[in-house]
C-alpha cells in the first residue's frame, strides 16, 4: 500500500469528482458558470445569456488593469497557495543538473487552510529516494509569525523542531526555496504593475515584486494569469540584476473546481539545474482537519488516518 | 553461518510478501589514527571497525488501524570479531481509536529535544557506534516494550512499560578505555523487573513543552566492588522528573531541558561519572542562516545534589568527579551542490579538561547512495571522560545503498 493511501484514505466520491473535472477544456469552464450560477443546462437562450456575460466578463478583464497590483498578487497567492479549504497531492520531484543527471524525490503533500485566518498547516511525507523514505516534515504557517517546522527522522523514533530560513534554504534539495513551496506574505514584497502580456494564449498582468527584507532575490516578476490568477511565470533576479530563476507553469488543470498548476519547473538560469514537479492524484476539500497534521500522523501516517 | 542462511532464506520471503520492503547494505570501517602499541592486545586494534551490515525493513498494513513493522540486521564485523543477525525493531500499532494507539514489541523510542547530550532521554543509545563513526540512526537501541499513546486536543500523553535495556557502550574488544585492567573480570548485570516512565506534551503558546516521569533501570552498567565477590556490574534503580521546551525564535531553535534524577548508589561504586541524586540541565539554540548553512550551541550541566553520598560511594582508589560537569556543545554545517554533500564539524568540550573534535562530511552519490567520512578526536586529560579516550581516537568512512 503506498504511503499516499495511507494517509489519506480517499472519499470515494470525492476522488471521482476530482477525477472527473480535470482535463476539461472552455467547455466545462463554462459548465462551471452555469452551474454557480443557478443554470442546470444551457439551451439557446441560455446560451446567448452566457455568450453575452462572458463578453462582459472579458471586458471587465481588459479593465481591471486598474485593480491594485497588491490585489493582484494577494488573489494570486490565494488561488496558488490557499486554494480550497485543504488539498492533497502526490508530488514527484526531479532534480536535474546541468549535465542532465537526475535525482528524484516523491512525497505526500497535505495542506490545510486554518480558517480565513491565512495560518496553514502543511505535511510532506517522503516515500522516495530509498534513503529518505519514511521523513516527514510538519510545517505550521502563520501569516503574522514566523514559521514552525518539524521533521521526523523514522531510524530514530524522533521528531525534531528544526531551523530553516524559508527564504534562502532549498526545499529538499530543489530549486524552490521552502517559501516557494508555502507562499510569501503579501506584505513581505512591494507590488507593482508593469504591464499586460500573453503566456501561452493566456492574458496576463505582470507585477515586479520587491523583498523588502533579506532573500535570495532582489525582485521578481510575475505573470499572473488574469482569470485564473495562478503565476504562470515568474523571473528571479540576483542582487545585481541579473536573471537568477525561472518558474514556469507547465500544465494547468482544473481539479475540483479549483484550477491547480500540476506540472511546474524552477530553473536557475546561472547554474544550469533546474527542478521539474508534478503534482498528482491532487484533491481539494476531503475534510483534513488539525488530528491530521500532528506529531502521531507524523510518525505513524496510516494510523492517523481518517 | 546459520544466521547468515536465514536471512538469505528471509530475505526474498520479505520481498514476495504484502508490504512496503526496503534496506540497506553499508560497510563501516573505522582505523585508530594514534599510535598501535597501547592497543596490542584487542582484536580492534589498527582497524576499530570493519562492519558489514545489511538491513531490511518490512512494514505491513492487514487493515485500517493495525500495522506491523520488522527490521532485521545481519552484520559482520571482523574488527571486532562478531558475526551476528539482529532483530532491530518488531512491532505492531493498533489504533484503539482516534485518540487512543498502542504500540508492542522491540521498538526504538526517543524523547527530549537537544543533540547528542541527553538529559530526558532515558532510552537506551549506542556509543560504540557513535564513537566510532557509524552513521546517525545508529545512535539509538531498542527496547521491549509496551507503549501507549493518547492524544487529546493538543496534548499528547505517552506511557511506556519496558524491559530494561542498556546502553551500547564502547566495545572493549576495539576501545581502550573500555577495556578492564589485565586480568579482571566483573560478573555480568541482570537485567529485572519493568521500567516504567510517562511523557505528556503540547502546546503551550509558541512552545512545545514537555514532562517526563520515569522509574526504571540506569541503561549505562555501573560497576562495584561487591564484597566478598569481586567486581560486577549492576542496573541501578533510577528515578527521573523532568521537563523539557523548545520554540522557533527568528530563523532558529531554542530549546531547554530539565531533570531530578535520582539513583541508588552502593557502597563500592566505581564509576565515577554516575552521581546518585543529581539535577541535570540544558540550554541550546540552533540557527539557518540561509542557503544551508546551520549552526548549533548547547550548554549541559550535571550537579551532584548530594556530593558527600556519592564520594562516600566510591571504592578505595577512585577519584571522585567534581560535583558540577559541564560540557559545550557546537555544531555546524553546511550543505552544498542541492544538498547533495554536506560538510561540518561538532565539538564537545568538557570544563574537566576533556575535548572530542567530529570533523564530518557526507555524499550523496547517487538517489539511494551515500558516503561519509568523518573523524572522532578525542583529547585532553588522562582524568576526563574524553581525555581517556585519546587513544581511541579514529577515522571513519561510511559507504551505504539504500533501497
Amino acid at each position: 500500500m503506498n504511503e499516499y493511501l495511507r494517509i489519506v484514505p480517499a472519499s470515494p466520491t470525492e476522488n471521482a469528482a476530482g477525477v472527473r473535472l480535470v482535463n476539461q477544456g472552455p467547455d466545462h469552464m463554462a459548465s462551471e458558470f452555469m452551474q454557480k450560477h443557478g443554470k442546470k443546462q444551457p439551451n439557446g437562450a441560455t446560451l446567448l445569456a452566457a455568450v453575452a456575460t462572458l463578453t462582459f466578463a472579458a471586458a471587465s478583464t481588459a479593465q481591471a488593469q486598474t485593480i491594485p497590483a497588491d490585489e493582484m498578487v494577494k488573489k494570486e497567492l490565494a488561488a496558488f497557495y490557499y486554494a480550497g479549504k485543504d488539498m492533497s497531492a502526490r508530488v514527484s520531484m526531479r532534480l536535474i543538473n546541468a549535465q542532465g543527471n537526475v535525482r528524484e524525490r516523491d512525497m505526500t503533500m497535505l495542506r490545510m487552510n486554518k480558517g480565513d485566518t491565512g495560518d496553514q498547516r502543511y505535511m510532506m511525507a517522503f516515500a522516495a529516494p530509498a534513503d529518505v523514505r519514511g521523513m516527514s516534515v510538519l510545517i505550521a504557517k502563520y501569516a503574522k509569525a514566523d514559521d514552525d517546522r518539524w521533521m521526523y527522522f523514522p531510524a530514530l523514533k524522533a521528531i525534531k523542531r528544526i531551523a530553516a530560513d524559508d527564504k534562502k534554504s532549498s526545499f529538499v534539495g530543489s530549486d524552490f526555496t521552502y517559501e516557494d513551496v508555502s507562499g510569501r506574505d503579501l506584505d513581505e514584497e512591494q507590488h507593482t504593475y508593469v504591464k499586460a502580456d500573453e503566456v501561452a494564449g493566456r492574458k496576463t498582468y505582470v507585477v515586479e515584486s520587491k523583498p523588502k527584507g533579506n532573500t535570495d532575490y532582489s525582485r521578481r516578476m510575475i505573470w499572473i494569469d488574469q482569470e485564473r490568477w495562478l503565476p504562470l511565470k515568474e523571473e528571479y533576479f540576483d542582487a545585481q540584476n541579473k536573471p537568477l530563476r525561472t518558474f514556469t507553469a507547465d500544465k494547468v488543470e482544473q481539479v475540483g473546481g479549483q484550477w491547480t498548476i500540476t506540472a511546474r519547473t524552477m530553473k536557475n538560469l546561472q547554474t544550469g539545474h533546474r527542478s521539474e514537479v508534478l503534482f498528482k492524484d491532487v484533491q481539494y476539500n476531503t475534510g483534513l482537519g488539525d488530528d491530521i497534521f500532528t506529531e502521531r500522523n507524523m510518525k505513524n501516517p496510516g494510523l492517523g488516518a481518517k | 553461518m546459520k544466521k547468515v542462511a536465514l536471512l538469505a532464506l528471509l530475505a526474498p520471503l520479505l520481498a514476495h510478501a504484502d508490504g512496503n520492503f526496503s534496506g540497506y547494505a553499508q560497510e563501516h570501517l573505522a582505523y585508530r589514527t594514534g599510535s598501535k602499541s597501547a592497543c596490542a592486545g584487542i582484536e580492534g586494534c589498527s582497524v576499530m571497525a570493519n562492519e558489514q551490515r545489511l538491513q531490511l525493513l518490512g512494514e505491513w498494513q492487514p487493515m485500517p488501524g493495525i500495522a506491523s513493522t520488522l527490521r532485521i540486521d545481519a552484520l559482520n564485523d571482523s574488527a571486532a570479531g562478531s558475526s551476528t543477525i539482529l532483530v532491530r525493531e518488531a512491532y505492531v500499532d493498533a489504533a484503539i481509536s482516534k485518540q487512543v494507539a498502542v504500540r508492542a514489541g522491540r521498538q526504538v523510542i526517543t524523547w527530549g529535544v537537544a543533540d547528542y547530550l541527553f538529559v530526558n532521554d532515558i532510552f537506551p543509545k549506542n556509543y560504540d557506534a557513535f564513537f566510532t563513526g557509524k552513521p546517525f540512526d545508529h545512535m539509538k537501541e531498542a527496547v521491549d516494550a509496551v507503549k501507549l499513546n493518547a492524544v487529546t486536543g493538543e496534548m499528547e500523553i505517552e506511557f511506556v512499560a519496558a524491559r530494561p535495556g542498556q546502553d551500547g557502550m564502547p566495545s572493549s574488544a576495539r576501545f581502550i578505555s573500555a577495556a578492564l585492567p589485565p586480568g579482571m573480570t566483573a560478573t555480568p548485570a541482570g537485567r529485572h523487573g519493568t521500567d516504567f516512565a510517562a511523557r505528556i506534551a503540547g502546546r503551550v503558546g509558541r512552545w512545545d513543552a514537555a514532562a517526563y516521569a520515569a522509574r526504571y533501570h540506569s541503561r549505562e552498567p555501573g560497576l562495584y566492588m561487591a564484597p566478598g565477590a569481586g567486581l560486577a556490574w549492576e542496573m541501578r534503580p533510577m528515578r527521573h522528573l523532568g521537563v523539557s521546551a523548545t520554540a522557533s525564535a527568528g530563523n532558529g531553535v531554542v530549546l531547554a531541558e530539565a531533570a531530578y534524577i535520582d539513583a541508588d548508589l552502593r557502597a563500592g561504586n566505581m564509576n565515577r561519572y554516575s552521581f546518585g541524586r543529581q539535577i541535570k540541565a540544558l540550554a541550546g539554540y540552533s540557527v539557518d542562516f540561509g542557503e544551508d548553512l546551520n549552526a548549533s550551541v548547547q550548554y549541559h550541566l550535571e550537579r551532584s545534589v548530594d556530593y558527600g553520598d556519592y564520594s562516600r560511594s566510591l571504592a578505595p582508589g577512585i577519584v571522585p568527579t567534581s560535583r558540577e560537569r559541564q560540557t559545550l556543545y557546537a555544531r555546524v554545517s553546511k550543505k552544498l551542490l542541492h544538498q547533495t554533500l554536506g560538510v561540518g564539524m561538532q565539538a564537545f568540550v568538557a570544563f574537566d579538561g576533556g575535548r572530542y573534535l567530529n570533523p564530518f562530511a557526507s555524499y550523496s552519490i547517487a538517489d539511494g547512495w551515500n558516503w561519509e567520512v568523518g573523524a572522532n578526536l578525542f583529547d585532553g586529560t588522562a582524568t576526563s571522560r574524553y581525555g581517556s579516550m585519546k587513544r581511541d581516537s579514529n577515522f571513519y568512512t561510511s559507504l551505504r545503498y539504500s533501497f
